[in-house]
Order: structure tokens, then C-alpha cells, then sequence
């Protein structure tokens, strides 16, 4: 018997069509390998969603790789009181973490400065009145550079809470619980971080407008 | 120039746009059998005992120092004839004067 998961067919055997993800992971660690292809393909395109928002896109396809990888190397931790699919949020998170953590380690993050064309992004977003319409293009390609530009240049644990609180809105607890820390330390390098940013952002306008 | 507060939220907004627009690559069927195969090649998960589970298994290995602990402590009260009160009493009564000072002293 097969079944189909998006593109994929995956032979089910004597598997359960309504099998949960507690009874996959059981059979995962009772022996059965294959059933990780079915928890492969229910959550990839869910982790794939995550890690594309943290991590470079040329680079997305390996790291969900990874997280898929680590998640099975972990699954005996797994509890079956939490759901399967935080848990593996939070395991996609702290494999974008470490994979900042690693660049930085190697120095690959480009320190490039910004062009005239981003510093006159920057003074026209601050001149207009409403927001509407600069997250389209022509002005994404500015934005998604200058905002790439500026993680750049935070830390590795900075960069992480940034995005996860400041951009994408999590709750300080939530942030926490994806990456592992307490919800002070969270708190903390939120604040911290968002006035990295602001005195960068001002830097930068200062030194064109003195150019 | 300084960015104020207001200015910074304006650019949050535009960003965060920005940061929920990026879209992930298709993976495709290749991409999950190479995930399958680097799967396959892995030893299997064992899955983690809670600690009621890893406390029992690890009982059982302390019984028989338990059992041997028990018995040289009942050896020991069977041999060793110590009664507390009954030392006490006779020693106020025998020296009443030594039994006072051995209290106050705390020796």
C-alpha cells in the first residue's frame, strides 16, 4: 500500500493512514527507520517556512537538511505530553541559531557598507507618512538588503531574538521556549538589540548626509 | 540624525513585511530520500527513560547492599547492649554530681 504526501509516495506497509505523530516517533525508536519519511513529509514544508525566515535562501534546502537530521538523532527526548510540532520549531531555531553562530565563528558574514540607494530607502520611508506599499516591489530589494545588512552586524544571539521577537512577533516567552534561554535573558537582549539597531540605522543616515 | 522611537517602529513594520515575505525553497522528492539516506545510515534513536524508570532499574542493583546493611545493624543492636534512658538514670543515680557536669559541660 502507498501513500502520497505532496510530491512523494511513501510505501505504508502496515502503518496506519490515521497514525499520530507520538505512534511514528514510537516506531522511529522501536527500530522502524521509514517511518521518519512520514514525519519528513508532513512537517517539511512547515520547518522549511521557519528556517527561511532566519537563514539566507541558497542555504535553507541544507538547513532543514540538518534540522530534520537532528530532530531524528533527538526523538528519543521527545515527550509525548508536548506537541511534536513546537518541539520541532524550537530544534529549527536553534539550528538557525548555531548556524549564525558558525558563520560568525568563520567571519562570513558580509560587512559591506550601505549605498546611496538604501540611505535614500531609509530617508524615504522616514519622510513618508504611511507604510503601505514599501514592502512590495520596487523597494523590497533595498529593504531585504539594508535589513540583512543590519542583522549582519548584531551578534549571532542578538540577530536570533531580533527576528523572533522584534520582526516576526513572537511573545518574549515564546521566543524563550524556541531558543532554550529564560525569558529574562530574552527580554534583556530584545531591548539591547533593538537599540543596536537604532543607533546603527542613525550611523548610517549620518554618514551619508555628511558624504 | 537620530532615529526616534517613532521612526524605528515605521521601519519594524516594513521589515517585518519583509522578513515574513521571504519564501522558502521547494524540497522536492530528491531532497527527502537524501534526507532518508543520510536517516538510514543513522543508528536508531533510543528512546530516554524518565527517572522513575532509570530509579527502579537502579533499585534493584542496590538491594542486596541494602539487605547486607540491614542485617550488620540488626547483628550490631542484638550484640551491643545499649539502652539511652536506662544508662541516663543509672548514672544520676550513681553520681548524681559527675552526671550534672557531663550535662552542663555538653561532653
Amino acid at each position: 500500500m502507498e501513500t502520497s504526501f505532496g510530491d512523494m509516495k511513501v510505501s505504508m506497509g502496515d502503518c496506519d493512514l490515521h497514525a499520530t505523530d507520538v505512534d511514528l516517533v514510537d516506531r522511529v525508536t522501536g527500530g522502524d527507520r521509514e517511518a521518519f519519511a512520514f514525519l519528513l513529509s508532513k512537517y517539511r514544508d512547515y520547518v522549511a517556512g521557519i528556517v527561511a525566515r532566519h537563514i539566507p535562501t541558497e542555504d535553507v534546502a541544507e538547513t532543514v537538511h540538518n534540522v530534520f537530521v537532528r530532530a531524528y538523532l533527538s526523538l528519543g527526548k521527545f515527550r509525548a505530553s508536548g506537541e511534536f510540532r513546537h518541539w520541532l520549531a524550537s530544534i529549527a531555531v536553534r539550528t538557525c541559531y548555531d548556524y549564525w553562530r558558525e558563520r560568525y565563528r568563520r567571519r562570513e558574514i558580509p560587512m559591506a557598507s550601505l549605498t546611496e540607494g538604501h540611505r535614500e530607502w531609509i530617508e524615504t520611508i522616514l519622510s513618508e507618512q504611511s507604510t503601505e506599499g514599501y514592502s512590495e516591489s520596487p523597494y523590497q530589494e533595498e529593504g531585504l538588503e539594508l535589513l540583512n545588512w543590519a542583522l549582519g552586524m548584531l551578534s549571532p544571539e542578538d540577530r536570533m531574538v531580533l527576528e523572533l521577537v522584534y520582526l516576526q512577533e513572537n511573545s518574549i516567552r515564546e521566543a524563550a521556549a524556541l531558543l532554550g534561554w529564560s525569558t529574562a535573558n530574552v527580554k534583556i537582549r530584545s531591548f539591547r538589540a533593538r537599540r543596536k539597531l537604532q543607533s546603527l540605522l542613525s550611523r548610517e543616515i549620518n554618514r551619508g548626509g555628511k558624504k | 540624525m537620530k532615529i526616534s522611537r517613532r521612526d524605528l517602529e515605521k521601519m519594524k513594520i516594513i521589515f517585518s513585511l519583509l522578513s515574513r515575505a521571504r519564501k522558502p525553497p521547494n524540497l522536492d522528492h530528491a531532497w527527502q530520500e537524501k534526507v532518508m539516506n543520510h536517516v538510514r545510515v543513522l543508528e536508531t534513536p533510543a528512546m530516554e527513560k524518565g527517572f522513575e524508570e532509570q530509579f527502579r532499574r537502579i533499585a534493584w542493583h542496590l538491594i542486596p547492599s541494602a539487605c547486607l546493611v540491614i542485617l550488620l545493624l540488626a547483628l550490631a543492636l542484638t550484640t551491643v547492649d545499649f539502652f539511652p534512658e536506662y544508662e541516663m538514670a543509672r548514672q544520676f543515680i550513681e553520681e548524681p554530681t559527675g552526671y550534672l557536669v557531663t550535662k552542663i559541660l555538653g561532653v
